[in-house]
């Protein structure tokens, strides 16, 4: 047959089944979208268990029973106590800096973020933080929001931003290693916002480069005047006390991964060698007219991977409008915002592994049929 | 038994065809010798399960016998290879069947001129010759109508045009009447009987119905596997 005849009976088998067709589409569509999803949350999770280390000096000391940081309670006395377990033992110039960290996950235009307050001197030099653009708060009323912050909100410099119905201007822009969602804010704003007085959840203990934290880590926590109730962990390393889960989203992940690999495999085969085989009538008539076993299977295979290749983009589209839907709600795990993405390698292996397992899908049917007796193809 | 291939366009020899359904061994066939003369008007008629269709199949290249010889125009077709089978039925034989087996995507036209594409043809030029078939079916008018758009005895005139249109050595037509009333039916055979006087093609038909066996220029009965002479027309 040739080509353009190869392409005009290709799209009129097409329009005339179209019911089937749209059918067989928008089953390889989900298909594909559950696998888009399962591997995109199968790199978030990859992501979160395998967090880089950072060269941090500080030390944060939250309420042992917080799964999230909101939970945990700590007062001044707690915090200088600490300070003086790590001075008596390691010297006067091992704690550089102390200061408490009031934090909120809150819901801001209807997008859920993380609110800090820290005391201004130490927000400027304490902390990580580097600010991009703008200036640092200079009153309570002011604050700055982190990069990522800024564009998921699509805010600017200078915008004024209603929290718990009080209005706080944007003075700056600032970027932080962890890359989240975040509103920084000076402490005495942070009391006045969440009308709080001498509480707060975190207490930072900026520690002298001479020292090795783990080593501070560990002799706070043995030590005997260390306040029960309370645990010591690395900065950006706060989900660290979860190694254990950590570790396992790891193995999450790539469960994860697999599943989504046999769901398009599985899917795409099945729905392609089921077409196959709803139309065993229609390929022996073919054959008995005189078309070549290779002839009807390349027809069936152009087909299929149109079919295939449409439902592609159609659950691309569909993962687009997800992937921006969890942009505007993202979820806060382990103190971190947790963003779907769409990696080129995830699409990639979907549309190579999508088109393969439709091939094989039509193919095999085709083989299978090439093999059976003509005349009993008729018969049934 | 020494015999002439050269005589007659179709011969077989012997013909043996033995298949299991589920666990009973058939005997479809149980030794078939067939004579078909270029241009003749061939009918077998016989009861169902006779052993008609599975003849036609062996004649047609769709099925291999389990013993005996079947020769086109002289060369041997049981021990033909697949694709020599399949250049055989695109090139030398038509096939209409009970039930039409037209396919259901196409209209009328493009269901015709699958033969022809089958051989390569361009679809100008293919549609062209199906458009002059059909007018010779006396279905001009209704080349853009879907086969479920169509009667019973339009869709087999539409399925004899499409067996035709190649302008094949043979038409194989097994029960083509067998789905139609009888006044369709007599329309049916008084068709392939005008286009057997007008384009010399030979018929092998397997029916039931008497009409043809009366336009026939020759007969045979089947029945248990086994295929008998009848008369031969004047």
């Amino acid at each position: 047959m040739k080509f353009p005849v190869y392409v005009a009976y290709l799209f009129k088998d097409l329009n005339y089944d179209r019911g089937r067709s749209v059918l067989t589409t928008i089953s390889l569509t989900a298909v594909i979208v559950s696998y888009l999803a399962a591997s995109s949350i199968a790199d978030v999770f990859k992501e979160y268990g395998t967090q880089p280390q950072t060269s941090s000096r500080e030390l944060l000391i939250l309420s042992d029973y917080a799964l999230e940081p909101m939970q945990s309670k700590l007062d001044e006395k707690i915090l200088q106590t600490a300070v003086e377990i790590v001075r008596q033992e390691f010297g006067p110039e091992s704690v550089l800096s102390a200061f408490p960290v009031i934090y909120r996950t809150l819901e801001i235009n209807s997008r859920t973020m993380q609110v800090l307050a820290v005391p201004r001197d130490d927000l400027i030099t304490g902390y990580s933080l580097t600010l991009q653009d703008g200036a640092w708060p200079a009153s309570d009323g002011q604050v700055v929001v982190t990069q990522e912050g800024m564009q998921m909100n699509d805010w600017k410099i200078g915008d004024c931003i209603l929290v718990r119905n009080s209005e706080l201007l944007i003075t700056g822009r600032v970027q932080e290693e962890a890359g989240t969602s975040v509103i920084w804010m000076t402490y005495s704003g942070g009391q006045k916002l969440f009308n709080t007085q001498d509480e707060f959840q975190i207490g930072v203990l900026l520690i002298n480069d001479n020292l090795d934290l783990p080593t501070v880590q560990t002799y706070m926590e043995k030590n005997p005047n260390f306040p029960n109730g309370y645990e010591v962990y690395l900065d950006k390393q706060l989900y660290g006390r979860y190694t254990d889960l950590v570790r396992d989203l790891i193995k999450v992940a790539f469960i994860i991964s697999i599943l989504a690999l046999i769901v398009i495999v599985f899917g795409t085969f099945n729905a392609a060698s089921l077409t196959m085989a709803e139309r065993k009538l229609e390929i022996a008539i073919l054959q008995t007219i005189g078309f070549g076993s290779r002839a009807i299977s390349l027809f069936l295979l152009g087909r299929t991977l149109l079919q295939t290749l449409v439902a592609f983009f159609l659950a691309l589209g569909v993962m687009a409008i997800i992937v921006k839907n969890s942009l505007k709600y993202p979820i806060i795990f382990f103190a971190k915002t947790a963003i779907l993405r769409l990696s080129f390698e995830t699409i990639s292996l979907g549309l190579i592994l999508t088109m393969l397992s439709a091939g094989l899908g039509v193919w095999m049917i085709a083989h299978a049929q090439s093999n059976q007796n003509l005349a009993d193809q008729l018969r049934q | 038994m020494s015999t002439d291939f050269s005589e007659s366009m179709i011969l077989a020899r012997g013909l043996q065809k033995h298949y299991r359904r589920g666990k009973i061994q058939v005997e479809a066939l149980r030794g078939v010798d067939l004579d078909v003369p270029r241009g003749a008007f061939v009918v077998i008629v016989g009861p169902s399960g006779g052993g008609k269709t599975t003849l036609l199949h062996l004649l047609g290249g769709i099925d291999r016998p389990t013993a005996g010889q079947i020769s086109f125009n002289g060369k041997s077709l049981e021990t033909a290879s697949e694709s020599a089978l399949t250049r055989f039925r695109r090139n030398h034989i038509g096939f209409v069947f009970q039930f039409y087996n037209l396919l259901p995507s196409l209209n009328a036209l493009d269901n015709v001129i699958l033969p022809l594409l089958a051989r390569g043809w361009a679809w100008k030029k293919a549609r062209q010759c199906g458009q002059a078939f059909l007018q010779r079916v006396g279905l001009q008018a209704r080349w853009q109508h879907m086969p479920g758009e169509l009667s019973g005895g339009e869709q087999q005139r539409v399925a004899i045009a499409r067996a035709m249109v190649g302008e094949p050595d043979v038409i194989l037509a097994d029960e083509p009447t067998g789905d139609l009333d009888s006044a369709t039916s007599r329309e049916i055979i008084q068709l392939m009987v005008d286009l057997n006087h007008q384009l010399g093609t030979t018929f092998v038909i397997a029916t039931h119905n008497q009409t043809a066996c009366q336009v026939a220029t020759r007969t045979y009965e089947m029945r248990d596997g086994l295929l008998t002479p009848g008369a031969e027309a004047a």
